[in-house]
């Protein structure tokens, strides 16, 4: 556990805000994404390459629009929500309770480690066939290839997390007389947080990945099952809003979880990456 | 070793014990769960087509490794892998100093790299094929993509960390730039490179398994995907055991070298 360090809230004032959106970096980042818009959109309306492999973004917008006013899309996306929101919870609350059981009890940590040092290594993608045998092709493989994916890195965050809690801290605890469970409230949870969320950050992203390569293998509902469906028929727009729309989700729950991390971890410096 | 000879060493094998708690404990855990296997399968707790069991992969190994299908597809995905991985980390790590160094494209390229991190582009697997046909280039663009992006964030992460104070002595020193890339940035960046590449692995080898899936027609994974859609589970896990090994020789191959580079640090 690094130190520490308190500070006061930065204070920003509108004009400092103002500031930060004319930040160079945003602009020279604009800049470079307008541009390549342009020259993607250049490149294909004059045919240097085939506008059917390649798509424009105008075309991209266009079928967005279309997608959107058209409720089976909403299905889909549902599906998918459906199936990773399932397939997360169920990792958060087994790998949360492995990830403490582990942190905590040696003998345990001892029996399970190079089984789920293994299991993390696995590319879990790998095993999708297996699920496929064993849930069929429903929302219920999917819904196992989210955990799975999920699941170790939360597990072992959490382990981490919990085994890096300053000894100290817990010793103090002991001797002005707290009882185990305040110990864990008062001590481990907050100690261990951080890399708790880490561990659902990373969780998440293997999550929507998992979700995505798992429909696109087999499944009759999803995103993923769209995707596939553009791309056995070559509808290149279909496809870049589509992946579009899933980098939109990943990026949403990100700042999500930065933000969660941020309410609940005041007390720790920010940090970088 | 005799018993009696153990029981005249008990406390040094105690000791022993102590020392390599985590090794027993873990091989216990690995054999119960193979045993908890093979029962289950055994009196078709669950039905052995579903779960296979450790002897019917062991038998699938056995009778694929002498008639050398699996050596054959496993050889294709090594040197998909390991082209995919070099690539990956010549022009990630390329890419990142320059990001790391150069304010200015890293303000212009970062955009791009955080879409890219973000994006499930192996969606895009069908118009890969139709660039560069099935099997071969278009596996190993997709084991490459996964790859480079955390090696690429982690080289700027790295560069970028660099002790300002260190570079200004460099400057004072009147060493060049070159000078100070390759004695300055370069090793205070390794570290965070050498863990990048260490992701880098894990991601190249799950995208190399996952083209093959989808885009080819030789390789573990199209193995895995083969065996798969016929229901046989015993071959299809000698593919993913495989796979798996693959991977941990690898990523502790990296974490080996990992610790060797932080050594000088402390």
């Amino acid at each position: 556990m690094k130190t520490a360090i308190f500070r006061s809230p930065p204070t920003q004032s509108r004009l400092q805000k103002l500031a930060g959106w004319a930040s160079p970096r945003f602009i020279w980042g604009m800049g470079a994404v307008i541009t390549f818009l342009a020259t993607w959109e250049t490149v294909s309306t004059l045919k240097i390459m085939d506008p059917r492999y390649i798509s424009k973004p105008s075309q991209v917008v266009q079928t967005g629009f279309k997608m959107l006013s058209n409720s089976t899309f909403y299905h889909h996306l549902y599906i998918s929500m459906l199936e990773l929101i399932i397939g997360f919870s169920l990792a958060v609350l087994l790998g949360l309770l492995m990830g403490l059981l582990m942190g905590r009890s040696q003998i345990i940590r001892g029996l399970f480690d190079p089984l789920v040092m293994a299991l993390y290594a696995t590319p879990r993608v790998a095993l999708m066939p297996l699920f496929v045998i064993w849930f069929g092709v429903g929302i219920w493989s999917k819904v196992f290839v989210v955990f799975v994916g999920a699941i170790f890195p939360i597990l072992v965050n959490t382990m981490t997390g919990i085994r890096q809690v300053e000894p100290l801290l817990l010793r103090a605890g002991r001797s002005y007389g707290a009882s185990e469970w305040q110990l864990f409230t008062k001590i481990l949870l907050p100690g261990s947080l951080p890399a708790m969320i880490t561990g659902l950050r990373l969780g998440w992203g293997r999550g929507i990945i998992g979700v995505i390569i798992g429909e696109i293998y087999v499944s009759s509902a999803g995103l993923g099952h769209l995707l596939n469906r553009a791309g056995n028929a070559l509808r290149t727009d279909d496809m870049f809003f589509l992946v579009v729309v899933v980098a939109g989700i990943g990026y949403l729950a990100t700042s999500g979880f930065s933000l969660m991390e941020r309410k609940l971890t005041p007390w720790k410096e920010e940090k970088g990456a | 070793m005799t018993k009696l000879h153990r029981l005249s060493q008990n406390s040094k094998w105690s000791v022993l014990y102590r020392k390599s708690e985590q090794v027993i404990l873990g091989l216990i855990g690995l054999v119960c769960v193979v045993l908890l296997w093979q029962v289950t399968a055994h009196f078709e707790w669950i039905n052995p087509l579903f779960i296979s069991s450790p002897k019917l992969v062991l038998d699938a190994a056995i009778e694929q490794s002498t008639n050398g299908i699996i050596w054959a597809h496993f050889r294709i995905t090594v040197v998909e892998f390991f082209l995919a991985f070099t690539i990956a980390s010549i022009m990630g790590i390329l890419i990142g100093m320059l990001m790391g160094w150069y304010r200015l494209v890293e303000y212009t390229l970062e955009p791009f790299i955080w879409l890219l991190y973000s994006s499930p582009f192996i969606a895009f697997y069908p118009l890969f094929i139709i660039w560069l046909g099935l099997g071969f280039a278009t596996v190993v663009m997709i084991g490459f993509l996964l790859a480079f992006i955390p090696i690429i964030v982690n080289t700027i992460a790295g560069v970028k960390g660099t002790n300002s104070v260190l570079i200004r002595a460099g400057h004072s020193f009147g060493a060049n730039n070159r000078q100070i890339l390759l004695k300055i940035v370069l090793p205070s960046a390794l570290p965070m490179i050498v863990s990048g590449l260490r992701i880098g692995v894990e991601r190249a080898l799950i995208g190399v398994i996952v083209g093959e899936m989808f885009a080819s027609t030789k390789g573990l994974g199209y193995l895995i995907s083969y065996y798969g859609s016929r229901l046989h589970t015993d071959r299809l896990l000698v593919s993913v055991v495989l796979v798996v090994l693959f991977g941990l020789v690898l990523t502790q191959f990296m974490r080996l070298v990992e610790d060797r580079l932080l050594k000088w640090q402390k």
